[in-house]
């Protein structure tokens, strides 16, 4: 083998390192898992535990919910209940 | 609009999975540059994987204005390669797969002997020659592209891989030399 020829088989030999099997399969494992559960969550689901979290705006919805399984009267109730002192 | 930018595009609305395609297109020659610059294999697959995280972390500051997706993803593993060389000031390259046999005992012999002999020549380079030398020789990248990622001039860059080149060639005749 003359030098260039061993030149080149070197470098060929140094540039055919390889990822191992199932490199990508990890390397999107990995960037899942840094995502957390907030990406398996729907994203419905996660609007409406941040608004509960609010307190104004559960109590609005707690008193929507009566209204609307009450009926006629319920509404009127939540309304007074709902009107500003 | 190219192939990546698309994909990356997909990304930046919510498709995490589409980035599953810039890691297989990008891992050959990612994992390439870092075995060769970092000694051992096991961390160069951990520098590999921390790359393309650290990519898809920061997909939403890439400009494809500024410069291609492969020259932004090699500067990160150029940092990252050189922020784990200071953890671990280590010369010495990672092993590589060997290739098929395709010669004698006495040949294959001879040429182990000799490609360690380059491999210790390459280690032993300064590591901007080496970068440099890896990324165009090995990965098979542009001057301009080497350029952008090492944030250097395109000029530099030639310097800086000719003085590698001689350096290998000179070993390499050292090496001729001395087996005759």
């Amino acid at each position: 083998m003359n030098d260039e020829n061993a030149y080149e088989a070197w470098k060929r030999s140094r540039s055919g390192a390889e990822a191992e099997e199932g490199f990508a399969d990890r390397v999107m494992k990995e960037i899942r898992r840094l995502q957390g559960p907030r990406e398996t969550t729907p994203v419905g689901m996660r609007v409406l535990v941040r608004l509960l979290s609010n307190r104004y705006v559960a109590a609005a919805m707690l008193i929507l919910a009566l209204a609307l399984a009450m009926g006629r009267t319920g509404l009127l109730v939540a309304f007074i209940l709902a009107m500003p002192e | 609009m190219t192939e990546d930018h698309e994909t990356i595009l997909r990304v930046r609305s919510g498709d995490t999975d589409a980035f599953r395609f810039l890691v297989r297109r990008y891992e050959r020659p990612l994992v390439c540059m870092i075995r060769n610059m970092i000694a051992n294999p096991q961390t160069c697959e951990d520098i590999a994987q921390d790359v393309f995280v650290s990519a898809y972390q920061a997909l939403g500051t890439y400009d494809p204005a500024r410069c291609r997706f492969s020259t932004w993803l090699f500067t990160i593993a150029r940092n990252k390669c050189l922020n784990a060389l200071k953890r671990k000031s280590a010369g010495l390259m990672a092993d590589v797969p060997e290739r098929p046999d395709r010669h004698g005992p006495h040949d294959r012999l001879a040429e182990k002997e000799l490609f360690e002999h380059l491999d210790a020549t390459l280690a032993a380079l300064p590591l901007e020659q080496k970068t440099a030398f890896v990324l165009s020789e090995l990965v098979g990248l542009s001057g301009v592209e080497i350029s952008g990622i090492m944030n250097v001039p395109v000029g530099t860059i030639r310097s800086r891989l000719s003085r590698a080149k001689a350096a290998l060639r000179e070993s390499l005749s050292r090496f001729a030399g001395g087996d005759a």
